[in-house]
């Protein structure tokens, strides 16, 4: 969700945690209409708020939870690894993760492949490390 | 990955994160923060599914907080 300065004087009264909770309620909705969609049901309005009140206690503990793992490996940047540790308890998500992983590997040694062929556009390649709005 | 379905803006994502951390020198990259994003949207769509879930299993085609407040505390023990 873009939010523009002239998005109207109520949007821009909020403060940065309430405009960060309507953005992740926005993506709440979202999700919750393909549910509505594949399971048939509708969903009370009151459960998308509570939904993304509990999104948002969960991503402080893992916020916490990253920032002292890369600490213990004293580091300052958190990595894959401890985003790993993250899901360690839950061996299905684990799993998961792993996949993601691997498959974010494939892309990179794809990526360099294509860099080595190409080696003026190197400078440009480093760029890919800064958040991308858009793309994961 | 998840592009097909919908799910969070890793920026959105970021911010949360840089809210709750306690040291100001800890970073992200992009990578790991994809990661946290798929994290945020599985819970999302499993805390909804298990709701949608209860109410199907109790004949109810509204899903209500009631069947949210069941399924809650097993979801936080599963993530």
């Amino acid at each position: 969700m873009q939010r523009q300065g002239d998005e109207g004087s109520s949007a821009m009264d909020l403060n940065h945690e309430q405009r960060l909770k309507a953005a992740t309620y926005y993506s709440i909705k979202q999700i919750s209409k393909e549910v509505e969609e594949d399971m048939e049901v509708s969903f009370n309005p009151q459960i998308l708020a509570l939904l993304n009140e509990s999104l948002h206690r969960q991503t402080e503990s893992w916020a916490i939870d990253l920032e002292n793992f890369a600490k213990h490996a004293k580091r300052t940047d958190v990595n894959l690894a401890d985003v790993r540790l993250l899901a360690r308890r839950n061996n299905t998500l684990l799993a998961h993760i792993d996949s993601l992983i691997e498959e974010m590997n494939a892309t990179e040694t794809e990526n360099k492949q294509q860099k080595d062929g190409k080696k003026e556009r190197g400078k440009k390649r480093k760029a890919t490390s800064e958040v991308d709005p858009d793309e994961c | 990955m998840s592009q097909q379905s919908a799910s969070f803006k890793p920026k959105t994502v970021s911010s949360v994160l840089k809210l709750h951390l306690k040291n100001e020198k800890v970073t992200v990259k992009k990578r790991p923060l994809c990661l946290v994003t798929e994290l945020m949207r599985i819970f999302s769509k499993e805390a909804l599914t298990r709701a949608a879930d209860q109410a199907k299993n109790e004949g109810d085609s509204q899903v209500t907080l009631e069947h949210f407040e069941k399924i809650l505390p097993q979801l936080l023990l599963d993530m």
